[in-house]
C-alpha cells in the first residue's frame, strides 16, 4: 500500500492508515485500555513494518472504525467530496491501485467536458494468500496471538 | 464537525481482550456500512505522533482521492 500511496501522491491522491483495535492482541501488543498505550502501538507499524504513510488513530471507542464496518484490514477510498467510491473488508494493493487508476482516469474524462452518470457495481476481487507472513505477524504480537488464532481456526492459517 | 453518536460497542467490547469468535464476530458490520455512491460518515481522527485531531472531511477536501487503510499491528 506504501507503494501505491508513493505512486499516487503526485497526483493529488492522499493515503492514510488508520488505526484501529488490535485484532489479535497478543503479550508485545495488547489490547487497547488508554488512547496513550494506543498511540504506543501504533509505533510499531512503523518500527516493524516500515510503514511510511501517515498514521492516524481512530479514537479508543473505534467510532470510525465501527461506522466503516469495523472488519481488521478494510480500505475505502473517498472523493474530494465525501462519496464512498470504494469499499473493501479487505486490504489488496493491486485491487486498490485498480480502483484509483479508474477513478483518476474518471476525473481526467470529467476535465475534458465528458458528460458521466455515476452507477453502481458489485464485484469480487481476489488477493494471494501470505500464510507465512500472517503468521509471522501473530508472532510478533505474540504466543497468546498464535495460540488464539490456532484455537479459532484450527491452525490454519488463512491470511 | 458535530459530535460523532455513541459508539456501538463499549471500549471494552471493541478492545476485545482475546481473539474469539463471541468477542471479535461484534466488529464484523460491514454489511451495515456505508454503500458505495453513499457520502461517508465524518469522524475526527489523531496524527500519530503529534496527537493533532484532524477530520476525515478535511483530508477528502483536500484531495482528489483520499485512501484510507484501516488497521492494526496484529
Amino acid at each position: 500500500m506504501d507503494r501505491i500511496a508513493d505512486r499516487f501522491a503526485g497526483r493529488n491522491v492522499k493515503s492514510i492508515f488508520l488505526y484501529t483495535n488490535e485484532a489479535h492482541p497478543g503479550e508485545r501488543y495488547p489490547h487497547h485500555r488508554t488512547f496513550e498505550q494506543k498511540r504506543r502501538q501504533s509505533g510499531g507499524l512503523v518500527e516493524e513494518y516500515g510503514v511510511g504513510r501517515e498514521i492516524y488513530l481512530d479514537s479508543l471507542e473505534g467510532h470510525a472504525h465501527l461506522a466503516y464496518g469495523g472488519m481488521p484490514n478494510m480500505t475505502w477510498v473517498f472523493s474530494r467530496s465525501g462519496l464512498v467510491l470504494y469499499k473493501s473488508d479487505w486490504t489488496d494493493a493491486r485491487s486498490v491501485e485498480s480502483a484509483v487508476d479508474y477513478y483518476l482516469e474518471v476525473a481526467e474524462r470529467r476535465r475534458a467536458k465528458q458528460r458521466l452518470a455515476p452507477f453502481r457495481v458489485e464485484r469480487v476481487d481476489f488477493h494471494e494468500r501470505n500464510a507465512e507472513g500472517f503468521h509471522r505477524g501473530l508472532v510478533k504480537a505474540g504466543p497468546k496471538a498464535v495460540r488464539e488464532f490456532d484455537e479459532a481456526f484450527g491452525g490454519e492459517h488463512k491470511a | 464537525m458535530t459530535t460523532p453518536p455513541p459508539a456501538p460497542l463499549s471500549v471494552e467490547d471493541y478492545n476485545y481482550d482475546a481473539f474469539v469468535e463471541e468477542k471479535f464476530s461484534k466488529l464484523s458490520l460491514f454489511d451495515q456500512s456505508p454503500a458505495a455512491g453513499e457520502k461517508g460518515p465524518d469522524f475526527p481522527i489523531w496524527e500519530r505522533r503529534s496527537g493533532d485531531s484532524i477530520s476525515l472531511s478535511d483530508l477528502w477536501r483536500g484531495h482528489e482521492l483520499l485512501i484510507v487503510e484501516f488497521g492494526s499491528f496484529t
